[in-house]
């Protein structure tokens, strides 16, 4: 009786439980794959998220080093003392540290070595830059201020044409920059929608650091600009370097053509025209009834005020700055000239 | 005694009849056994076959986008060309990574990213050294894009100098074929290069 109920049992557990751990080492099989697979889609993950943050980090310091010439001020830290222990430290986001170092090789043209290094969703990435001065001089804005609270509601009429005639194909000029959030400037320009008219085609405010105006001065001098100016009443204007101590008041009319560096006030009473970089350390005040007709750019001091109670009109014109660029050279911003990763 | 003979046929065994059908059910029940294990097999050949691919692809635009990122980098200012060739199934790029204002060409200062039809697969090329990066490619395409993202479309010997001066933007279409079959895992690149800018 026992081996009839032996003999009727069959293969059913052992085959069952072949299956059992056949299944069990094919689950086991794709569970690994599948775990392997996560491990490494998170891994690059967090490292995509941190060459982004490194990215990021690294444009957000290259803005904000200050404009120039050289690197040299930069280099020497907040102190601006070189061989100090703070050489090179930079100002950086959360989460990013950046330093920045003289580049090897000859010192021109100027550039320096920027590297960060930012951690962001468990990753950590490295890049390092060559930071070098902008081809084009000043900042691609038509007026640019040193502090974009000093801008004042006109009285007048403000004409801003980012657009350039003499080359259409060149890109157009944004018609405010400053320091800080270029969110203020387009507030300002919103606001002053009635007095302030934009090119159609105008581009947004950009932020940008303030015009190195101590410096400019100290190269004018340096360079034997002119003293107390070189505007004419009428006719075609002698290309120059102008520089006046002190505030200026202009006459009925008044043409100039080059660099006009005014380390004071700007008075305008009648008709001012001036093809190139009008510089103001102490504000331009547009009297009513007078008008103002810069070809160029004009750049404002810390504090500067743009008065307009008459008429005033700014345009693009690379030619004018071109050839005040060629009397000096002006600042320019920095760039980010190249880059690589470290592994 | 009908007790006795019972057991009696108990004992005897099984008939020709029941053995065959055992064995058929069980030939059955084996087969089914082992075609589920070859499925199961079969799954996890083609995901582990899958996930290759997708790796081979994603390391691939990694390292793509790895050199190029890096082209023209150029500390000590000597005016080094990022973009050295830019053809249609190639591009060269070229970067001072030990800063002495030279390029060695036999070092990664120089590398060469190629799209080989015969075999089809992607090649990263240092000197004299070629390393397959991934193999078999189903797509492997370089395009060159200008500031304003309009395609650029190499001649048969590449971009001119004035050409390459405008490239601002390089891309890596890539579709790696899985071994054991199936969809192709694709990814694309598009890198900005910055020499230049």
């Amino acid at each position: 009786m026992r081996r009839t109920v032996r003999t009727t049992r069959g293969g059913a557990l052992p085959a069952a439980l072949v299956l059992v751990a056949v299944a069990g080492a094919v689950s086991g099989a794709v569970a690994t794959l599948a775990r392997t697979e996560l491990v490494l889609a998170r891994n690059r993950e967090a490292a995509a998220h941190a060459l982004a943050a490194a990215d990021g980090c690294l444009a957000i310091v290259a803005a904000d080093l200050p404009a120039g010439w050289g690197f040299e001020a930069p280099i020497a830290g907040p102190d601006g003392v070189a061989g100090t222990a703070d050489d090179g430290m930079r100002p950086a986001p959360a989460g990013c540290a950046a330093r920045l170092a003289p580049a090897p090789g000859a010192p021109s043209p100027p550039r320096a070595v920027l590297a960060v290094e930012a951690e962001a969703a468990g990753g950590r990435r490295s890049v390092e830059a060559v930071v070098a001065r902008s081809a084009v001089p000043g900042v691609p804005a038509l007026i640019w201020l040193a502090d974009a609270t000093s801008l004042e509601a006109p009285a007048g009429v403000l004409e801003l044409d980012g657009g350039d005639a003499a080359r259409p194909a060149a890109p157009v000029l944004a018609p405010l920059a400053a320091p800080g959030d270029p969110a203020v400037l387009d507030a300002w320009l919103v606001a002053q929608a009635g007095r302030v008219t934009l090119s159609a085609s105008g581009a947004p405010p950009l932020g940008a650091p303030a015009p190195p105006l101590a410096e400019l001065a100290m190269r004018l001098r340096a360079a034997g600009a002119m003293p107390g100016g070189m505007l004419v009443p009428a006719g075609v204007p002698a290309l120059a370097l102008s520089l006046v101590s002190g505030d200026l008041v202009t006459g009925p009319s008044a043409r100039g053509w080059g660099l006009l560096f005014v380390d004071g006030r700007l008075d305008i009473g009648g008709s001012f025209e001036f093809s190139g970089v009008v510089v103001a350390t102490g504000g331009i005040r547009v009297a009513s009834g007078a008008r103002l007709d810069v070809a160029g750019a004009i750049w404002l001091g810390g504090g500067a005020t743009l008065v307009v109670d008459g008429e005033a009109r700014v345009a693009a014109h690379a030619d004018g700055l071109e050839a005040a660029d060629g009397l000096l050279r002006l600042p320019r911003r920095a760039t980010l000239a190249s880059l690589r990763d470290i592994p | 005694m009908s007790g006795v003979a019972a057991g009696k046929r108990g004992v005897r065994g099984t008939t020709l009849v029941e053995l065959v059908v055992a064995a058929g059910l069980g030939v059955l029940v084996l087969g089914a056994c082992i075609g589920a294990v070859a499925g199961a097999a079969h799954v996890v050949a083609a995901v582990g076959g899958r996930a290759e691919a997708e790796d081979t692809a994603q390391l691939a635009v990694e390292a793509f986008r790895f050199d190029l990122r890096r082209a023209g980098f150029d500390p000590a200012g000597t005016g080094i060309e990022g973009l050295a060739a830019a053809l249609s199934d190639q591009v060269t790029v070229q970067a001072d990574l030990d800063a002495d204002g030279a390029i060695d060409t036999g070092s990664e200062e120089v590398t060469r990213w190629v799209c080989a039809p015969s075999p089809p697969r992607l090649s990263r090329i240092i000197g004299a050294q070629s390393l397959p990066v991934a193999a078999p490619t189903a797509r492997c395409r370089l395009r060159y894009l200008d500031s304003e993202g309009l395609e650029l479309t190499p001649a048969t010997g590449g971009l001119g100098a004035t050409e390459r001066e405008r490239v601002r933007r390089v891309a890596l279409d890539l579709a790696v074929e899985p071994p054991t079959g199936g969809a192709p895992a694709e990814r694309s690149a598009d890198v900005a290069l910055r020499a230049g800018s």
